[in-house]
C-alpha cells in the first residue's frame, strides 16, 4: 500500500508539495486515463487534470522527483493500447 | 474476536493517530492541501483494513466501495482546489 511511505515522509518532515505539469507521448483517451489512474496509484503521486488534446497532465507530487519517476507506467500502457 | 483481529484494530489505531499527527504538524508551506490530501490516505488504508478484518460480507463489500469511491473524492477535492484559483489557505 501507498500508506507506508507517505508515513515514513510524514514522520520525517521532509515533504515539499508541488504541483507539476508533465506531457505524455499517449494519444488516445482511455490509455490517458489509465496513466491518470497509474499515478495515483503510485505512493506520493496524485492526478489533478488532463489535458486530452494537449496531452498535458496536472501532477500534485508530495517530494520533488522527476518525470520519470512520476509515469514509469507509460510505456507499458503505450505498448498495450496504441 | 480473535487475536488477529485485535492485532489488526491496534494496526489501524496507530495508524489513525500517524495520519492526525502529520495532518496537524506541517504549517506555513505552500500547496500544503495537496500534501494534506496524501496524508489523508493513510486513513483510506486504515479504515479498508478494519473493515476487511471483521470478516463478514456486507463490511467487506463496504471496504471494496470505499476503496473505488475514495480516489475519486479525494480527486474532486484536488480538482476544485486547483480550478477555482484559491490561494494558500493555510
Amino acid at each position: 500500500m501507498s500508506a507506508v511511505n507517505v508515513i515514513y515522509l510524514c514522520m520525517r518532515g521532509t515533504i515539499k508539495p508541488e504541483v507539476k505539469v508533465i506531457d505524455t507521448v499517449l494519444k488516445k483517451e482511455i490509455s490517458q486515463a489509465f496513466l491518470a489512474n497509474s499515478i495515483t496509484l503510485t505512493p506520493g503521486t496524485l492526478t489533478i487534470d488532463v489535458d486530452h488534446k494537449a496531452q498535458k497532465l496536472t501532477v500534485s507530487v508530495l517530494t520533488p522527483r522527476d518525470q520519470s519517476a512520476i509515469i514509469p507506467f507509460e510505456k507499458y500502457i503505450k505498448g498495450v493500447f496504441e | 474476536m480473535n487475536i488477529v483481529q485485535a492485532v489488526i484494530f491496534i494496526i489501524a489505531g496507530a495508524l489513525v493517530l500517524i495520519a492526525s499527527f502529520g495532518l496537524l504538524r506541517f504549517e506555513k508551506m505552500p500547496n500544503i492541501l495537496y500534501a494534506r490530501l496524501h496524508i489523508i490516505g493513510v486513513l483510506d488504508s486504515a479504515c479498508i483494513l478494519t473493515l476487511f478484518a471483521y470478516g463478514k460480507v456486507n463490511l467487506a463489500l463496504i471496504a471494496i466501495l470505499y476503496f473505488i469511491l475514495t480516489p475519486v473524492a479525494i480527486h474532486s477535492i484536488a480538482k476544485s482546489h486547483y480550478e477555482g484559483g484559491a490561494g494558500d489557505d493555510y
